[in-house]
């Protein structure tokens, strides 16, 4: 379902991604760990074509497939519109509307009003928001923030779904909630999922198979287990003492 | 009975209420009276129209009056060619757009105060433009208009249209096309990211405010029946349009409205009161203001509200 092609990302004269290469099928649960600095955010960046202001979206070399189609010089709206559908490291709600409001935003593509509508109620029951569906997103804690930014990427279902970092800053049955999410949207809606995260139980509670990346290149990549004991992930993510999962 | 006289409708009831205040104006007062709410319309659809992008979109611009000083003359130029008043004053508008269609193409990729200067050299380049082409505007030296319409009509027109624009700007702020408008100026990236495409969205913007600053422009000239380049593009109407709606409340529908009567009515009043030192008043009470309600009016009041119900 995609491919990344060689990819290479430079930050002015820093080198962000370095000849990345991977592939994820269609409906398959990936997770990508690193230590910071890794170059995660940047793969994600320059799939779904969001860079900071400033920065070109295409990559600097190598290419990026999706169902079999070029996008790597594409704009990012239009590889949204495609079904690519992101959160970010840091809560990117929109600040001054309420809850309603940015969900609505997350269907903003779709035509049908009673639809949107429809989809709106499912998603504020399912996680519990319909209390809080006028209130400003401004005043509600982080974790909520982050919840609701889940819900309007996922609102829209896209095909892809890549994931940077959803449990920072979340606890408790939130994150089983996330957890829970992440399988029923994998199962029942055939969503392919890409999950970027440092809390590694909750990443392995996720996903099937795990990418590990450092200094922008992918150093190592398999089932969970296995990564864990590769001894350049070792070195590289977890340091030198062994570190089981879950710890 | 009760619910329709509640709290909720007396902002609407003061609206309707200025309203109709400047039209009585315009039917019943002096010429001076007249010319006073000629000015305040053309200046509340300026600031309005400043404020559609500086406040909604949340790209200062500073080259703002080229949009009014194209509609001038260009309303000017089809009336002397014989055109009727409603085209060229709709020519007007329809050119400012064009001319904002080839501006924003360019400058709206820009942020910050990147797109600050490139409005800014915008508007010089086509003062410089204006001066240069005397066959068709009449260089340095300036446009000639015979007088087209009476001072009272020219108001009441000026005062419909700004009433128009105002209706435009409230049910786009309460739209979803507004809450669109308001999540791209809250967070860019992560509008794009839902499929939504930005940068149309700021174009349409900014079309919509090109169209009624042109417009406005078509109006001065009528009233006027003279325009210069150093004039049409003057950097200081966007600076006012600016200071009206930073003074009444930036990016809401409401703001450039009441900062625009506030200052021009305070600027009178300095005016007659101290005539040789008046400017220098007015300066001081705008920092006074910058300094303790950088919302604007509409923001200190609401903060004096919650102040006296608590």
């Amino acid at each position: 379902m995609l491919v990344v092609d060689h990819v290479t990302k430079l930050y002015g004269g820093i080198v962000a991604l370095s000849n990345v290469t991977l592939q994820v099928s269609e409906r398959e649960l990936v997770g990508i760990i690193g230590p910071n600095g890794a170059g995660k955010t940047t793969l994600l960046n320059v799939i779904t074509g969001v860079m900071p202001p400033g920065i070109p979206r295409r990559p600097d070399g190598g290419k990026i497939f999706f169902k079999g189609v070029d996008i790597s010089s594409w704009p990012a709206w239009k590889i949204a519109r495609l079904g690519i559908g992101r959160t970010f490291q840091a809560v990117r709600c929109f600040q001054s509307l309420t809850v309603f409001d940015n969900l609505y935003l997350g269907l903003w593509i779709q035509k049908n009003e009673k639809e949107k509508k429809r989809k709106i109620t499912e998603l504020l029951e399912f996680f519990q928001l319909k209390e809080i569906a006028n209130a400003p997103i401004a005043r509600l804690p982080v974790g909520t923030q982050r919840i609701i930014e889940i819900a309007r990427t996922v609102i829209n279902e896209p095909k892809l779904l890549l994931l940077d970092e959803p449990f920072a800053g979340i606890v408790g049955s939130d994150c089983y909630k996330i957890i829970a999410l992440v399988h029923q949207l994998n199962k029942e809606h055939n969503m392919t999922i890409m999950v970027v995260e440092h809390r590694l139980q909750e990443l392995f509670n996720c996903v099937n198979r795990v990418i590990v990346m450092h200094e922008g290149r992918v150093i190592a990549e398999g089932l969970a287990n296995e990564v864990i004991s590769n001894p350049a992930v070792k070195i590289a993510y977890l340091g030198e003492s062994d570190v089981s999962v879950g710890s | 009975m009760r619910r329709f006289w509640g709290l909720k409708q007396w902002p609407w009831i003061v609206r309707m209420g200025f309203i109709a205040l400047l039209y009585l104006l315009i039917y019943f007062g002096r010429p001076y009276f007249k010319s006073f709410v000629f000015s305040l319309a053309m200046f509340a659809t300026l600031s309005m129209a400043w404020n559609l992008v500086g406040g909604f979109l949340g790209y200062v611009s500073f080259g703002h009056v080229m949009f009014w000083g194209i509609g001038a003359y260009v309303t000017a130029i089809l009336l002397k060619l014989g055109w009727s008043l409603p085209l060229a004053l709709l020519s007007g508008g329809i050119v400012s757009m064009t001319v904002a269609v080839i501006i924003g193409m360019s400058t709206l990729k820009l942020s910050g105060v990147y797109f600050a200067i490139g409005t800014l050299a915008a508007a010089e380049g086509l003062k410089i433009l204006a001066a240069y082409l005397k066959n068709i505007t009449g260089g340095g030296g300036g446009f000639y208009l015979p007088p087209v319409l009476d001072l009272q009509t020219c108001a009441l027109l000026m005062c419909t249209v700004c009433a128009a624009f105002y209706v435009v700007l409230c049910y786009l702020s309460n739209s979803k096309y507004g809450k669109l408008i308001q999540a791209i100026r809250d967070d860019e990236q992560a509008a794009v990211a839902l499929g939504i495409h930005v940068f149309q969205v700021r174009l349409r913007v900014f079309l919509l405010s090109a169209l009624f600053a042109g417009l406005a422009g078509g109006f001065y000239m009528i009233n006027t029946s003279f325009i210069n380049p150093a004039t049409a593009f003057d950097i200081s109407i966007t600076v006012r349009m600016l200071v009206m709606t930073l003074l009444g409340g930036i990016g809401t529908a409401d703001g450039p409205i009441i900062g625009t009567t506030f200052y021009m009515i305070i600027s009178e009043l300095l005016w007659v009161r101290f005539p040789e030192i008046h400017k220098i008043m007015l300066g001081i009470l705008l920092v006074i203001m910058v300094l303790f309600a950088r919302g604007g009016i509409i923001d200190l009041a609401r903060r004096v509200k919650v102040h006296v119900s608590s």
